[in-house]
């Protein structure tokens, strides 16, 4: 077994877009699919692994973000830590559009980040609770394939869910 | 519309289009569960995915009903309630029949709406939930099902009750896939509470009890082989005893007045052990009594890797007879100190020495700055 002394190790991931990125191994290590592959072939570390599902603004992105919860987590635990993590997660989603939210929580399923996936999920159902239904239509790209009849009738029937609720506003 | 924004639907689709039912339910599980239902009228892919939700959460008070209700208004209330009642039971009804994962209720009790929390109980413990936390606010005390005590498939269990009402135990609570209890607002006093309730469950690695209100005679009895953190804290001293067999125990955090604490086989593996104590209001026995209690405790931890003590000014001056007792060393000893002790230098000195010479290392880390000040003992 050959022993890297000093330097860190690291491991080469292509995009389906065909750019590769060089990480460090703790980064791959945070992504469990990849941390799955290694452990049940630990001889592969020198391969590049393929990301046929990813794209490289999102691997770079969540490369990103890695690193810096690696880095937070470094640190001693404390309460301007958790402060910090909280305005680090905020950044990072509020300058995105929807499009590269659903993307990135696409790419982090795939690549099974819990952590960021959880987060991800979370600003998606923030952007989209206590909104109008044709709202979320849009954001989800939907089709009402309902007639206004079938529509009333799905209302009536689930009264109980509706009920007390104001009616949408755009 | 124009060439690109058909074409750009049409990617919306294909892109929506894979996002699978599980990565949608799992963003549902983030929404209010009353909102995550609603979603039902999105579409005709979307109607049935919320009875397959694993996540149920039933809060009141975040119950979205026209505006915010006054709480004390009971037509009010009543009304909320009742159209909280429907719902849970309606979910509960329509909902498929497959596993839960977590429920969370927060509730109001009371007549006729008693059953409605016991229901939500056996139906999540009949569909092996993991993840369960119950938040009662009710007038009179309230039983679990039996069912619940010793339900197989629980991992994790936080309930919490009112000071006004706090949560009654069971004589048992046998768990086997229990690791993780977090109990608030409840007495261990009493006739029917029994001192080895949360010896029945012989995963359990963190077990966190926040304001007990009492500590009956009988004492507590804490044994569990797989400890490994344990929260105390006391809102009110009892006679009772606190018994802990945790040799696997690493983390200890306790606030409240020294109950008489003991450990049996000293775990060795101990790393951090946190004191925030306090001086009850009127304390009945002696400044003695009080001092004894307090070094038992510190004694009981002194292996332990990291010791922090949270002090408060009327603590340490009950620790004044601190020197003339038996202080063991400690290993590592670290002093948090608010900033009223500066104005009782002296005494704080004093404590200082003693404690000094008892420890091996000792850091002093002061709640805010007090410029100016300038340590005589010469500790970093």
């Amino acid at each position: 077994m050959s022993m890297a002394a000093v330097e860190t190790k690291k491991i080469t991931l292509r995009t389906a877009d065909n750019h590769e990125f060089e990480v460090e191994e703790a980064i791959a290590m945070e992504f469990s699919t990849i941390k799955t592959f290694f452990d049940e072939n630990p001889d592969a570390s020198e391969d590049t692994i393929p990301l046929p599902n990813v794209t490289s603004k999102c691997l770079s992105a969540i490369i990103e973000y890695c690193k810096s919860h690696l880095a937070f987590r470094a640190r001693e635990t404390s309460s301007s830590i958790d402060e910090q993590v909280r305005t680090y997660d905020e950044e990072f989603v509020k300058a995105r559009d929807n499009e590269s939210l659903k993307e990135l929580i696409l790419a982090a399923n795939y690549l099974n980040i819990k952590a960021l996936l959880d987060m991800l999920n979370q600003a998606v159902a923030d952007r989209i609770k206590n909104k109008s239904v044709e709202y979320v239509r849009r954001f989800f790209g939907l089709e009402n394939d309902y007639t206004p009849e079938e529509e009333a009738a799905i209302r009536a029937e689930n009264e109980w869910a509706f009920e007390g609720v104001d009616p949408d506003d755009d | 519309m124009s060439l690109t924004s058909e074409k750009r639907d049409e990617m919306n689709e294909d892109r929506m289009g894979k996002l699978s039912d599980d990565l949608l339910l799992k963003i549902m599980s983030f929404l209010n569960t009353k909102q995550a239902v609603q979603t039902c009228v999105l579409s005709k892919r979307w109607k049935p995915l919320w009875q397959s939700l694993p996540n149920l959460d039933f809060n009141f008070d975040t119950f979205p009903f026209q505006q915010e209700i006054d709480d004390e208004d009971e037509e009010e209330l009543e009304m909320k309630m009742c159209s909280f009642s429907k719902f849970i039971s309606q979910v509960l009804f329509r909902r498929c029949p497959t596993d839960l994962v977590k429920v969370c209720v927060q509730s109001h009790v009371y007549d006729p709406h008693c059953f409605l929390v016991d229901g939500l109980i056996c139906y999540a413990v009949k569909h092996n939930v993991q993840q369960l936390t119950v938040h009662l606010l009710s007038d009179c005390p309230y039983l679990f099902p039996e069912s619940f005590w010793t339900c197989r498939s629980l991992t994790s269990l936080e309930l919490k009750g009112t000071d006004w009402m706090p949560m009654k135990l069971p004589t048992l609570l046998a768990c086997p896939a229990l690791k993780s209890l977090r109990l608030s607002q409840f007495s261990a006093a009493g006739p029917n509470f029994e001192p080895t309730a949360f010896s029945g469950c012989p995963n359990l690695e963190n077990l966190k009890l926040f304001d007990i209100l009492a500590v009956g005679s009988k004492g507590l009895c804490i044994d569990a082989d797989n400890l490994r953190s344990l929260v105390l804290s006391f809102a009110s001293l009892g006679d009772g005893k606190v018994e802990i067999y945790a040799p696997r125990l690493t983390t200890f955090k306790y606030s409240g007045t020294p109950p008489i604490v003991c450990l049996t086989d000293h775990p060795d593996s101990v790393d951090d052990v946190y004191f925030d104590l306090k001086t009850p209001p009127r304390f009945k026995r002696s400044e003695k009594e009080y001092g004894l209690r307090l070094i038992n405790i510190l004694n009981e931890f002194r292996h332990a890797k990291s010791l922090t003590l949270s002090l408060s000014v009327e603590v340490l001056t009950k620790c004044c007879s601190l020197r003339d007792q038996d202080l063991r060393p400690f290993a590592n000893l670290k002093i948090k100190v608010d900033k009223w002790l500066f104005m009782k230098p002296k005494s704080f000195e004093r404590i200082l020495d003693s404690l000094l010479s008892c420890s091996a290392t000792m850091k002093l880390c002061m709640d805010s700055q007090m410029a100016g000040y300038e340590s005589p003992v010469g500790s970093d």
